[in-house]
């Protein structure tokens, strides 16, 4: 009786297990097809997503920070992130977006955040400082200026998407 | 920093930086139904809060895995482990250590541990709700003032 009970038991998990695996590998050879069945807009690109974060014309040429959320996934996990960048109007008229993460060892950098240093960024964390353009200033501790983020204008609104490194001029 | 491989990597070049630890205190009680939500919403903002802290700070900050915790109403908070874990941490050159809580127990019992509590009145509500949100940003702004202030002594 027991054996039996067993045998049946033993039967069910192959059974599962073969569905199981077998499931597993159909997913991972759909999956690449339905990827590319969707809609190219839809696709979360890696690169390029942009997010509304401000009007235009709200933006002056003191640096704001403007704020706004995103899906991360990180491997598995995936969980919704804050991001923030300040953002200001240049002497051109051109927008400017730059990324608080401080390039030494990424604590958050504040606009005018030390009495000492007007006009400046500074980061909390070892005195690291930059220009109002990102540039560091040198003998501080980062090694390089603040990431710009790509912008796109559109309709008077403002869209940011991922920041990159600076590139020099 | 946090205790993930991708930050270790950064942390061993950089230790001499990295001079302060933050400690999330994670309160498990599981006996009286509005306590157990209580204390379950309480965790979720002490996590919270504490990445919060840690993404600003990421250069500075250590954040520990949290010490969790059994409270029930019958026995004494577990002042010993917790002390425990901080002298573990003594090995290494942390300048300043912070105990992150919303429990107003540990207040209670501040004297007898090496380390500064960061204390902060539980609020009602979930991080997700825009009120609460709004609530709990202010406090962990003058969290983090208080933590710069250490910084400059
Ligand atoms: S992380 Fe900004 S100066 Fe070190």
């Amino acid at each position: 009786m027991s054996e039996k009970k067993q045998q049946v038991s033993r039967r069910q998990f192959l059974n599962y297990t073969l569905t199981g695996v077998g499931g597993f590998m159909a997913a991972g050879m759909l999956a690449p097809m339905v990827r590319f069945a969707i809609d190219p807009v839809l696709q979360p690109s890696a690169q390029g997503e942009f997010a509304a974060v401000a009007q235009v014309d709200d933006i002056t040429t003191e640096p704001t920070r403007v704020e706004w959320t995103i899906d991360q996934v990180d491997g598995w996990y995936e969980s919704k992130v804050t991001k923030t960048a300040w953002v200001y109007k240049q002497e051109d008229g051109s927008i400017l977006a730059l990324s608080p993460v401080c390039k030494h060892l990424g604590c958050v950098v504040n606009w005018e955040g030390n009495e000492q240093f007007p006009n400046e960024f500074y980061c909390p964390c070892h005195g690291g400082r930059y220009y109002k353009d990102g540039v560091n200033v040198p003998n501080t501790p980062p090694a390089a200026a603040l990431d710009v983020f790509q912008h796109k204008i559109e309709e008077g609104t403002l869209y940011l998407g991922k920041a990159e490194p600076r590139k020099e001029a | 920093m946090q205790w993930k491989e991708q930050d270790m990597h950064q942390y061993i070049e950089a230790q001499e930086y990295v001079d302060t630890l933050v400690i999330p205190l994670i309160p498990i009680q599981l006996e009286k139904p509005n306590e157990i939500v209580k204390h379950a919403a309480m965790s979720e903002l002490t996590e919270y809060g504490a990445k919060a802290i840690e993404n600003q700070f990421k250069g500075r900050i250590f954040l520990s895995p949290s010490f969790q915790y059994f409270k029930s109403s019958s026995t004494k908070l577990d002042t010993i482990s917790l002390q425990q874990w901080i002298a573990y941490y003594d090995h290494l050159p942390f300048k300043h250590v912070f105990l992150f809580t919303f429990d107003h127990a540990w207040k209670k019992v501040e004297r007898e541990l090496n380390a500064s509590l960061l204390w902060l009145p539980a609020i009602s509500g979930k991080v997700e709700d825009a009120k609460t949100s709004e609530i709990l940003k202010e406090q962990l702004n003058q969290m983090m003032d208080l933590i710069q202030s250490y910084w400059q002594e």
